[in-house]
């Protein structure tokens, strides 16, 4: 995978994260659409699966670092590990889904976003409701309601998902993936198979 | 579920990196603080592209207003419709004092008749009338008299309807000629009486006679610029009398009669034919002039 070309993409992609998203939140703005995660699973469709997971990290951390958590006395923190944890299982999952789905399919896409949304933000909340059990902890955290929204980001990211399905495939000639028959039609090839295994 | 092929511990950093990060997810918040750092770091690399598209996507979704906002901006509307109302408060209490200064002025004139003052607007002209918004409803009669503000006469009510009346301005040309007094001092116990008749530019113009002086007999002008000219014309209703014609503008030489006769220029205080608001005196037992138009009196 070129990983400048990833840089990039990850730039633009945070940066739609931090510029847009909240513009495009419906409601009172806890329900956030994610353009990151159809990046991690663009990422992880294609690319090798080292590769995928050190991306899927990578963009976990960048979440970390880009989403500051609310203070019972008002201030913000930033805490560095739940987002990315729950990145590199959704990479992970996204991993073991490619050989199902067929990755050019704009809907197979944006299912798989949904879902690894969804096990980015379980995980995150998990991390995060472990966190508000130390005593004095000055997070305010309430774990259900926290849940529900990132399920609730998880569903609305498929709007992104669906309208990124596009210009993200047209990006794939320039992103390096030594391999792009995985899940595909081409994966009945042999060939293919025995070269995406090398490469795992 | 397929493989990930992901390297196995020994021989790739990527567990002791999840490691690392689980073990910083779960760190107290204290030992955190540098993670502020890189945070800031990632804003500032990130800030080129989020601001452009924050500042494209306001064009497209505007900034949804916030609750306390929301309650700014209605106590702003509200302090300034409140600010608006006392401005235009102000504006009446004005309106109405000066009026009341008009009346008053007014109701001291010829106190003898006993008349109700009526503010009227005027609502148009039609040909040398104006027509005001004060018919037979208000107890407006022909021949009315009607002040600009109570001591300025107008002219008089030539025609009235059941809810407009037309009133003949005193400077019309085709107004009759009127007679009038030229008070000499502040008591008006010396006076001059003259006659005068529109001269078509808002002014009044007429004939009066030079005193001669007891002793020496010549003749004395004692008629100057500025001088009051009052009504007293048995033609114009008691209402009417003593009201002010105008101020006298100059006095001229009259050379076709010579002699002790004078002409004086008398103007209104007021263009008569652009007031917007006046006051229409309407007698209370509705007398009537027996003078049936503005046009045929004038003489003493």
């Amino acid at each position: 995978m070129n990983w400048l070309a990833f840089a990039l993409l990850a730039w633009i992609a945070l940066g739609m994260q931090l510029g847009l998203a909240p513009l495009l939140s419906p409601g009172s703005g806890a329900v956030v659409g994610s353009f990151v995660i159809p990046v991690l699973v663009y990422i992880g469709l294609h690319a090798p699966p080292r590769s995928a997971i050190w991306a899927s990290l990578l963009l976990g951390v960048l979440i970390d670092l880009t989403t500051p958590m609310t203070r019972a006395d008002g201030g913000e923190a930033y805490i560095l590990g739940p987002y990315a944890i729950g990145c590199f299982a959704a990479g992970h999952f996204t991993l073991a889904a490619r050989g199902l789905v067929i990755k050019r399919n704009p809907i197979a896409f944006t299912v798989l976003c949904v879902l690894a949304s969804a096990v980015a933000g379980v995980v995150a909340v998990a991390f995060f409701t472990a966190r508000s059990l130390y005593p004095g902890d000055p997070i305010a955290w309430t774990p259900g309601t926290e849940l529900l929204n990132r399920l609730g980001s998880a569903l609305f990211t498929s709007v992104f998902a669906l309208v990124l399905s596009l210009p993200l495939a047209l990006l794939t000639p320039f992103m390096g993936f030594a391999h792009s028959g995985y899940g595909t039609h081409h994966h009945a090839s042999g060939g293919g198979r025995a070269a995406a295994r090398r490469h795992y | 579920m397929a493989r990930t092929g992901v390297s196995s511990p020994g021989r790739s950093p990527l567990p002791w990196a999840v490691a690392l990060l689980i073990l910083v997810a779960l760190l107290p918040l204290n030992w955190l603080g540098w993670v502020g750092w890189f945070a800031g770091l990632s804003e500032t690399v990130l800030t080129p592209v989020s601001h452009p598209l924050r500042a494209a996507g306001r064009v497209f979704v505007p900034a949804p207003r916030r609750e306390d906002e929301l309650d700014a901006d209605r106590l702003r509307e509200q302090f300034e419709a409140e600010q608006l109302r006392r401005q235009q408060a102000e504006l009446e209490i004005d309106r109405l004092t000066g009026l009341v200064e008009r009346l008053s002025a007014g109701a001291a004139i010829n106190t003898s008749v006993e008349v109700r003052q009526w503010p009227a607007p005027v609502t148009g002209a039609a040909g040398q009338y104006l027509v005001v918004r004060a018919g037979e409803r208000e107890g407006v009669v022909t021949n009315s008299v009607v002040t600009t503000d109570g001591i300025q006469l107008l002219g008089q009510v030539e025609g009235v309807d059941d809810r407009t009346s037309r009133v003949l301005p005193i400077t019309a040309p085709v107004a009759g000629r009127i007679n009038g007094v030229i008070l000499l001092d502040q008591t008006g116990e010396q006076r001059v009486a003259c006659i005068l008749a529109p001269a078509g530019d808002n002014t009044l113009r007429g004939e009066f006679q030079l005193s001669q002086d007891p002793i020496t007999g010549q003749a004395v002008n004692a008629v100057e610029p500025g001088q009051e000219v009052r009504l007293l014309d048995n033609a114009w209703p008691g209402a009417a009398q003593m009201l002010l014609i105008g101020l006298v503008e100059r006095v001229e030489p009259d050379e076709n009669l010579g002699g002790l006769n004078r002409l004086v220029v008398v103007r209104p205080r007021a263009v008569l034919r652009q007031v917007g608001e006046v006051v229409v005196r309407v007698p209370l037992n509705a007398e009537r002039s027996d003078r049936g138009h503005a046009g045929e009196g004038g003489t003493p």
